[in-house]
């Protein structure tokens, strides 16, 4: 009984802290530790999503079994041309990216960041260059303009 | 240059030349256009049917050089040989012109497009060398068929195989040579005898190219290769072949500013020489690219010409060496002054290029957009974009580990969908 109990609660736990942030640390040997307790941790590394991409650093904030966050931290984010503010980020302000669908599950604190959150941030940061280029969001997820698609599509018609 | 930057800009410059190359669909359609020509010449009935006419490309459409024009609206040049393998001995340069001419007239097709080309300037005698025919503006192309007259051992040449090894038969080169009809030659009406005509060699220059083109992956090839109608459209492009489709989009696109004048731009069988001339065979197509830029300038040579006692530019015909394809820059200093001018840009341009490393990709975007047009480009990000949608989606993109890199080494990209707190 007190076993069961047991993995349970580690299922729903997620996986430890330091599991986590040892993992990160062994694919990005660079990676800046912030802050390191038992249950959550921050770092920064560097993600550069091409040789021609920006390179930049980007902090994750790891709480286990509540949240993970991610935010570009070196750079104030540049705005495409006919855009007022970045594409899917939880605020514009603090340049909180959006990688995942937390309503569909896509992640679970079961899985590691290093090979989730990490690499989708990576993509994050190439799709926003493209977006720079054009204000246009060619990475998929939910659509970002699509009152403006729907005028365009009525005006057309 | 570090490796694996090369090879991501240069997945770039591929993918924009292939934006500048005519498209699968428009190959098919040129190729069908031009072999109905050959058909209608040289059908049971037609008047040149003795004489084994056959139509040809030339050109860029055979050296796999063409660039689409800037403006949508214009048309696509495609060159074509018409070639007679016998004659009889009374035609002149002129009887050759009209009855192939004649030949076209007589269906109402060719007859109207060669009326609809230059509202029917052309229709009597054609141009000073071709018949042109204007294909409906859908289509998108006129050709220019140039009438000549060859032996029939160029046929035979035409099959013969080269590797980028091989060294180059002086004698098959001068063998690939026809002969044309030229309106202002003074002989143009009188003279029966082929050896006064003027002499062109297309295939023998197309020979030079691909043979300087090869890379040595490639083991064999011919001409036939090259102009065969049925040949399948080439996706994957020479190294130099897609260098000189940059090039010379670089250069349409540089004077089709106002503060130039548009008819002395450098024309495009100058630069096809030069950077035949300085390719090294390189694999890569940003070493190529550079490679032909930096050492282009070095092969216009100066040469003495005792008649004016001075010195005047030459870019050599390869294999025809007293024919000067810079012989009007003599007469109009501007053609020479802009082909200097150029050159120092492409410089400076690839400058750019190769110093886009880390700066971004909407920075290359707007360097290559000014260089090459922003439609073009921006559609070749567009769909660097989409392609790696697609390909995480398959679950073939993966990040490498320490740099964030994404491509085909490290973990696998997992699918998601950018979305936060949207879906709630």
């Amino acid at each position: 009984m007190g076993s069961k109990y047991f993995t349970e609660k580690k299922h729903f736990a997620g996986m430890p802290a330091n599991r986590q942030l040892s993992a990160i640390i062994e694919a990005f040997p660079d990676a800046k530790i912030l802050s390191n307790r038992r249950d959550n941790f921050a770092l920064e590394i560097d993600l550069q999503p091409s040789t021609l991409c920006e390179i930049y650093r980007i902090k994750i904030v790891y709480k286990s079994n509540i949240s993970v966050k991610v935010y570009v931290v070196d750079k104030v984010l540049k705005i495409a041309h006919n855009r007022k503010k970045l594409p899917h980020v939880y605020s514009s302000e603090k340049q909180q990216l959006c990688l995942y669908s937390p309503s569909k599950k896509e992640w679970k604190s079961t899985q590691y960041i290093v090979n989730t959150i990490v690499p989708w941030a990576s993509e994050w940061l190439y799709y926003y260059e493209l977006w720079l280029i054009d204000g246009m969001w060619y990475g998929g997820g939910h659509n970002e303009y699509l009152n403006e698609e729907l005028n365009k599509r009525i005006k057309d018609e | 240059m570090e490796q694996l930057y090369k090879i991501e800009i240069s997945e770039y410059l591929e993918e924009l030349g292939k934006e500048l190359d005519i498209t699968p669909k428009e190959h098919e359609e040129i190729v069908k256009s031009y072999q109905a020509v050959g058909n209608w010449l040289s059908k049971d009935d037609s008047s040149l049917t003795p004489y084994n006419p056959k139509i040809l490309p030339q050109g860029s459409f055979m050296l796999g050089t063409i660039v689409k024009p800037i403006n949508p609206a214009d048309d696509i040049d495609i060159d074509l040989v018409c070639k007679l393998e016998k004659k009889p001995n009374a035609w002149t340069q002129r009887d050759l012109k009209i009855r192939i001419g004649d030949q076209l007239k007589s269906n109402s097709t060719y007859d109207r497009m060669l009326w609809e080309y230059k509202d029917g300037e052309n229709y009597n005698e054609g141009g000073r060398r071709c018949w042109t025919l204007k294909y409906a503006d859908v289509a998108g192309y006129h050709m220019d068929i140039l009438p000549s007259f060859s032996s029939e051992g160029l046929t035979y040449l035409m099959e013969k195989t080269f590797s980028a090894d091989s060294e180059l038969n002086e004698h098959d080169l001068q063998a690939l040579a026809i002969r044309i009809t030229d309106t202002e030659k003074e002989n143009y009406s009188t003279d029966t005898n082929i050896e006064n005509w003027h002499k062109s060699n297309p295939f023998g220059y197309a020979q030079w190219f691909l043979q300087k083109a090869l890379i040595s992956k490639r083991k064999m090839f011919s001409l036939n290769e090259s102009i065969d109608p049925v040949r399948e459209y080439e996706k994957e492009k020479l190294p130099l072949q897609r260098v000189v489709q940059l090039l010379k989009r670089h250069r349409d696109i540089m004077f089709s500013s106002d503060e130039f004048d548009c008819e002395n731009r450098p024309i495009s069988v100058i630069i096809t020489t030069l950077a035949t001339l300085a390719y090294d065979r390189s694999e890569n197509l940003v070493d190529a690219y550079s490679g032909i830029v930096a050492r282009m300038r070095s092969y216009i040579e100066d040469r003495f010409n005792p008649e004016t006692g001075q010195y005047e530019k030459w870019v050599a015909n390869p294999i025809n060496k007293v024919e000067n394809f810079a012989d009007k820059w003599g007469d109009v200093k501007q053609k020479q002054d802009y082909f200097y001018l150029w050159l120092d840009k492409l410089e400076e341009d690839l400058e750019k290029i190769k110093g886009s490393n880390g700066k971004g990709l909407q920075y290359l975007n707007e360097s290559l957009s000014k260089m090459y047009g922003k439609e073009v480009t921006t559609r070749v990000f567009v769909n660097h974009g989409k392609k790696n949608v697609a390909l995480r989606e398959k679950g073939q993109l993966k990040m490498a580990g320490g740099t964030g890199v994404l491509g085909s080494v490290g973990v696998k990209v997992q699918n998601h969908n950018f979305e936060g707190d949207f879906g709630k």
